[in-house]
């Protein structure tokens, strides 16, 4: 699996956590940036952010078979 | 490595409950993190599991990637020119994530192997010495900086043209070195160079040039390697 399809995967379920991705990690956007084009507050975008960002890194993880260690 | 488990469906209201949990589990107490997780989840193991792995990855999403270049370059044998290349890109990654350590270490193995290389290919080898010339030059080593960037255009200078970009970039980066050393009037002298790429600088002598040139704002003393300025290794 890819970081496109964990993406595509992320998307389809919160297309605002996919918009976040795209423009943050992509377009390289910091938090203000992307709250101003995505018109919601920067305290969301980096909720999302937040969350977003470890969803995928997990999805990564887990696809490289690195998953297994304890929290 | 292969994943291990099948990816979990991802519906609307599945991360909608998984990323509330995770953003209030951020919010207690990391020892009682995974107690909360557990509680909240205690009728719904695999929502339960997604939260502690998201938990787990919650890093910055840099250090991912320099996990796995690591792994990548481990997979390839020393001296292979991929692992070379991936060498530099986790150096480059390290480096951005303010493990200059980290990067300096791997940048002075990449130098290593590609002096070690036979034949000796000069332009692969200057871009090791410039990546770790720039590397230790944040980290205060100006001297040592300045002298690995000089090796890298000796190298350069017999091989490219004056206009090519190595040597530009190159003479660039001597500029901003010399900009953080008690040497302006050096910096004045390649940044010059480098903008009329008129000259290479073989002998490093300093020549006068005829006019000042202003600095570009990205080139300043604060600008460049950033604080701390030892002066020497």
């Amino acid at each position: 699996m890819s970081l496109d399809d964990a993406l595509e995967r992320l998307t389809s379920a919160d297309p605002r956590a996919g918009e976040v991705v795209v423009l943050r990690f992509f377009g390289g956007l910091t938090e203000t940036e992307t709250a101003a084009a995505m018109n919601i507050s920067p305290k969301t975008v980096q909720r999302i952010w937040v969350s977003a960002r470890a969803w995928l890194r997990k999805e990564i993880l887990a696809d490289l078979g690195l998953d297994d260690s304890p929290v | 490595m292969a994943r291990t488990t099948t990816p979990t469906a991802l519906s609307a209201e599945r991360w909608q409950r998984v990323s509330a949990c995770f953003e209030q589990a951020l919010e207690t107490p990391a020892d009682t993190r995974v107690r909360y997780v557990e509680a909240t989840f205690a009728h719904d193991p695999d929502s339960c599991r997604e939260v502690l792995a998201m938990l787990k990855a919650s890093g910055d999403l840099g250090l991912l990637f320099t996990e796995v270049l690591d792994i990548l370059t481990a997979k390839l044998p020393a001296g292979h020119p991929n692992r070379q290349a991936l060498m530099g890109n986790v150096a480059a990654s390290r480096d951005r994530l303010g493990d200059y350590e980290g990067a300096e270490a791997l940048a002075r193995e990449l130098v290593a192997q590609r002096r070690a290389s036979n034949p000796v290919v000069p332009l692969a080898l200057g871009a090791a010495l410039e990546y770790l010339a720039t590397t230790i030059a944040r980290r205060g080593y100006l001297n040592d900086a300045d002298s690995l960037m000089r090796e890298a255009m000796t190298l350069r200078s017999g091989n490219v043209a004056r206009t090519h970009l190595d040597v530009i970039r190159g003479l660039q980066n001597r500029a901003m070195i010399a900009m953080a050393r008690p040497t302006r009037r050096r910096a004045r002298v390649f940044r010059f160079r480098s903008r009329t790429s008129a000259t290479v600088d073989h002998h490093d002598t300093e020549r006068p040039v005829g006019r000042t040139h202003p600095p570009p704002a990205s080139v300043g003393r604060s600008g460049a390697f950033g604080p701390g300025e030892p002066g020497g290794k």
